[in-house]
């Protein structure tokens, strides 16, 4: 049988030097390079476990030790192990205390009268590789929740039927002013306007019957200091803690909107000027060029010195002409944008 | 003379002007001016004019209604609707647009009019 090559380190912790020896035997029929660490006693386990120069890839652990034993011996070790899987090792008399073991956080157990090879090897790969689940799956828990708890937008999860807020981020407990406990002893209703609330009331529970009526989800917040803020809000529903609840990002768009409306107060402005000068300043200067115009073909001058005053006045004219017509060009070009020509 | 021209304009100085132009470009031609909307309306209604090539030259901002009421109003009244001939003083673009809704409508004109487009304006109104 072809022998696994790569190298283990691996603590046995059993105070039985003939169950060790056996271990041993048995380990090195199926790998080529596992290095073994023993301790006899679960203080001189604590020491290897707290200063190995390399982790251990699994440890074995026989259940009764001289100074401990049993659950305290369990969870002692788990706690120092630090995520290595241990497998329990234990006789025909534990049976019922081994199997209660895997509760605790042991990953297998052995009974050493029933120890081969290869239950052994299988024990050890099969302990390894669930180790690594656990260890992505609380990863990838940790990454959901700091999406959560980081996000620099508020955010928060509110029960759907009693309103209760579930859990809130620091977002929103730095934006709203209240603490995460004065936030978990209120309502999403007592975030809002009192003549607001009838209205929420109404969308969530159209949203929660799936009838959507407003996308935009735009809706009026009260922080804790009383100040009104105009926030767009995503709702998602979401299982929390076997409770039917809503999942919320709120998006504040108070200074947004204000921005806004002096912009558009400013270009309505803006578009009023740009008319005055296409329609009402050009008037009388069409009139002033329809007069130079007669005034040429009336006069017939010939007079050398008018005639070049006549020029002067036309060249000055049609100058001015030209400046009302590149601001109506480009007083167009803004009116065309606001009707989303562009 | 068979052909009439009616100018309808609430800026008194270039009606004026016109006045002069198209004495320098067609002398003797029949001219009538109007600086009220209104007082050229109840004329046109009033003057029926069969047979007659009449033509209209017409502000786009009249005083009390803009050129496109006027021309409603006159669409609406007369049977033989008189040919129509547009200025403005102003340069925005929006104005085009619209004067292609209007079939009586012979011509553009920004302001100002000058010499050279009156006689642009005489061959217009020949053409017909």
């Amino acid at each position: 049988m072809r022998k696994d090559t790569k190298p283990y380190n691996i603590l046995i912790v059993e105070d039985n030097l003939g169950d060790y020896v056996l271990i041993e035997e048995y380990l090195g029929e199926n790998i080529l390079d596992a290095t073994l660490q023993r301790a006899d006693n679960f203080l001189q386990a604590k020491k290897f476990l707290r200063q190995s120069p390399r982790p251990f890839d699994v440890i074995f652990l026989d259940l009764s030790l001289p100074d401990l034993s049993g659950e305290h011996l369990i969870t002692q070790i788990i706690k120092i192990a630090t995520g290595c899987p241990v497998i329990a090792l234990t006789g025909f008399s534990d049976l019922e205390f081994s199997i209660r073991s895997l509760s605790l956080g042991v990953s297998d157990y052995l009974l050493k009268d029933d120890l081969t090879p290869t239950i052994l090897y299988k024990s050890i790969i099969y302990s390894i590789q669930r180790a690594k689940f656990i260890d992505q799956i609380q990863k990838s828990e940790k990454r959901y929740s700091n999406l959560f708890h980081l996000s620099p937008l508020p955010m928060w999860v509110f029960d759907v039927e009693t309103l209760e807020f579930l859990d809130v981020n620091r977002a929103a407990i730095d934006h709203y002013g209240y603490s995460k406990e004065e936030f978990l002893a209120i309502k999403i209703t007592d975030i809002r306007p009192a003549e607001d609330v009838d209205e929420m009331k109404k969308i969530l529970n159209n949203a929660l019957m799936g009838i959507i009526t407003d996308s935009k989800n735009v809706f009026r917040h009260q922080k804790k200091s009383g100040e009104t803020i105009v926030v767009e809000v995503t709702v998602s529903r979401l299982n929390f803690n076997e409770k039917d609840a809503g999942l919320v990002l709120v998006n504040d768009i108070t200074e947004r909107n204000r921005y806004i409306k002096t912009i558009e107060k400013q270009n309505e402005t803006f578009l009023e000027i740009a008319w005055i000068q296409s329609h009402v300043v050009r008037a009388p200067l069409a009139r002033l060029l329809g007069l130079v115009d007669l005034m040429e073909m009336e006069l017939k001058v010939k007079n050398g010195e008018i005639a070049n005053l006549m020029n002067h006045i036309k060249d000055s004219a049609d100058e001015l002409d030209q400046i009302i017509r590149d601001i109506s060009k480009k007083s167009d070009i803004i009116e065309r944008m606001d009707n989303h020509e562009f | 003379m068979n052909s009439e021209l009616i100018l309808v304009d609430d800026d008194k100085v270039l009606l004026l002007i016109l006045q002069k132009m198209i004495h320098i470009v067609k002398p003797g031609f029949r001219l009538i001016s109007f600086s009220s909307d209104h007082e050229a309306l109840a004329y046109l209604s009033e003057n029926p004019s069969p047979g007659k090539s009449r033509t209209v030259m017409l502000d786009i901002n009249l005083g009390e209604m803009n050129a496109w009421k006027f021309m409603d109003e006159l669409m609406g009244r007369a049977a033989d609707c008189p040919k129509i001939i547009l200025m403005t003083s102003s340069v925005s673009s929006s104005n085009l647009e619209k004067v292609k809704k209007y079939s009586p409508v012979i011509g553009f004109f920004e302001k100002p009019i000058t010499i050279e487009i009156t006689r642009q304006i005489f061959e217009l109104i020949n053409m017909d």
